[in-house]
């Protein structure tokens, strides 16, 4: 589809504001259905990720640009319009994490160690193992660090982006992030005793492979 | 030299940390087995962060018969507006014997204003539904969003008014499919089989 073809692709962020502003001043779909095009896969990853759930997280992308546009006044252009709309898809999240919350609270047959709002492993069949103790790992992180992870490690923002997205100080991210790294550490150690050596990081010398460091950090809930 | 604290680290990891900064860190962290301990660990956590990859596209693609789900609304919009580029496929689709007619002497003009008026209906349809059963501010929302894309995407269509015989074999055949998608859609609603919007799922 030629003009699908023509919107795809992220930008830069001067445009976004214009088309914000022209959605802004009248509602112009043309302009936010090109804002759809741009951002509807990162915010679909970022919604998938965070709920675990395939299905969830695309119904989440649709109410998150749904939000968007019915609360186009709301943005008075002083941000990044990706910021703003980063924000709307997690708050959806975690609204979204609440209600399994209560649901699976009330449920006759809840259980505490279950991660909430995950299908059952056969609803992925193409989801290997590896991928899904990945999910269940991420999924019993607090819903903040998860946040971190997904925005820095998958979506790739910087530290300062997130902490603007979250609207807590960039030092913060940066703790909440360590502290993340290391429960997950924890959890995917299982994974982690089958791994190759590590190659080189960019922007890093090579690290040795050593026993790693696990520090048992009390995770803020 | 102290070790870096954890924030500092933290930036070395993600490759944030100025030049300056990450040539002292990068000293520090050879001869740190601490330090290095550290970063060891976490990199081998985002390694396998990695192998959680998503696919590209979504799992409910264009223009393929769908599951029995609601029709994600950008999709449906996009399908809606395949219809509108080819202009004759609604008349040759209702047609009740093969069409003797060709593109070239249909009304397209008429067509887009039939069509139109079949896209608001079948909207109006899909939104009565939910409106009756589930009245709430984000049902509003959603009309309005799938209202302001459904017209985006047939402005934007407009604009590109598809003389390409080939590629107008092609759309016919996505536009058959999204024509099929419409009516199974109708029929849902009608049947009170009613789309249930993703958060109040039972």
């Amino acid at each position: 589809m030629g003009w699908r073809l023509k919107l795809a692709g992220r930008g830069d962020a001067a445009s976004d504001e214009d088309a914000m502003r022209r959605v802004r001043a009248n509602g112009d779909p043309v302009a936010f259905a090109q804002l759809v095009a741009r951002w509807e896969t990162p915010i679909r990853r970022l919604c998938v990720r965070m709920t675990g759930d395939e299905h969830r997280g695309e119904d989440l992308t649709q109410e998150a640009f749904a939000r968007a546009f019915a609360n186009r006044q709301r943005f008075d252009g002083s941000g990044r319009f990706s910021t703003w709309l980063w924000r709307i898809a997690l708050n959806l999240c975690y609204e979204n994490h609440r209600r399994m919350k209560l649901r699976s609270e009330e449920s006759f047959d809840a259980r505490d160690d279950r991660p909430h709002g995950l299908d059952g492993p056969s609803e992925h069949a193409e989801t290997s193992e590896r991928a899904a103790m990945v999910r269940d790992a991420l999924a019993r992180l607090p819903e903040l660090h998860r946040s971190i992870v997904v925005l820095r490690q998958y979506e790739g923002l910087k530290f300062r982006e997130i902490a603007d997205v979250l609207g807590i100080a960039e030092g913060t991210a940066k703790w909440r992030m360590s502290e993340a790294l290391d429960q997950l550490a924890e959890s995917l150690k299982p994974l982690a005793e089958v791994e190759e050596p590590p190659e080189s990081e960019e922007q890093q010398p090579a690290v040795e492979p050593s026993a790693p460091v696990m520090e048992k950090v009390s995770v803020a809930l | 030299m102290t070790h870096p604290d954890t924030e500092e680290l933290m930036d070395y990891l993600y490759g944030e940390l100025d030049v300056a900064r990450r040539g002292a860190v990068a000293e520090h962290v050879a001869a740190c087995e601490a330090c290095k301990g550290r970063l060891a660990t976490w990199g081998g956590v985002r390694r396998e962060l990695d192998t959680w990859e998503l696919p590209d596209a979504p799992t409910r693609p264009v223009a393929q018969p769908r599951a029995a789900r609601g029709w994600p609304v950008v999709r449906w919009a996009v399908a809606a507006s395949v219809l509108l580029a080819t202009g004759y496929g609604l008349a040759r689709l209702n047609a009740p014997q093969p069409s003797t007619t060709t593109a070239s002497t249909i009304d397209t003009a008429t067509l887009r204003d039939e069509l139109k008026r079949e896209l608001r209906a079948e909207l109006g349809r899909e939104l009565k539904a939910d409106h009756a059963k589930f009245a709430s501010e984000q049902s509003d929302r959603q009309a309005a969003f799938r209202q302001a894309v459904a017209d985006a995407l047939e402005e934007l269509d407009t604009r590109q008014v598809v003389r390409n015989a080939t590629l107008r074999r092609d759309m016919e055949t996505v536009a058959l499919r999204a024509r099929e998608e419409l009516d199974q859609l109708a029929s849902s609603t009608q049947t009170g089989n009613v789309l249930t919007p993703p958060y109040q799922q039972q």
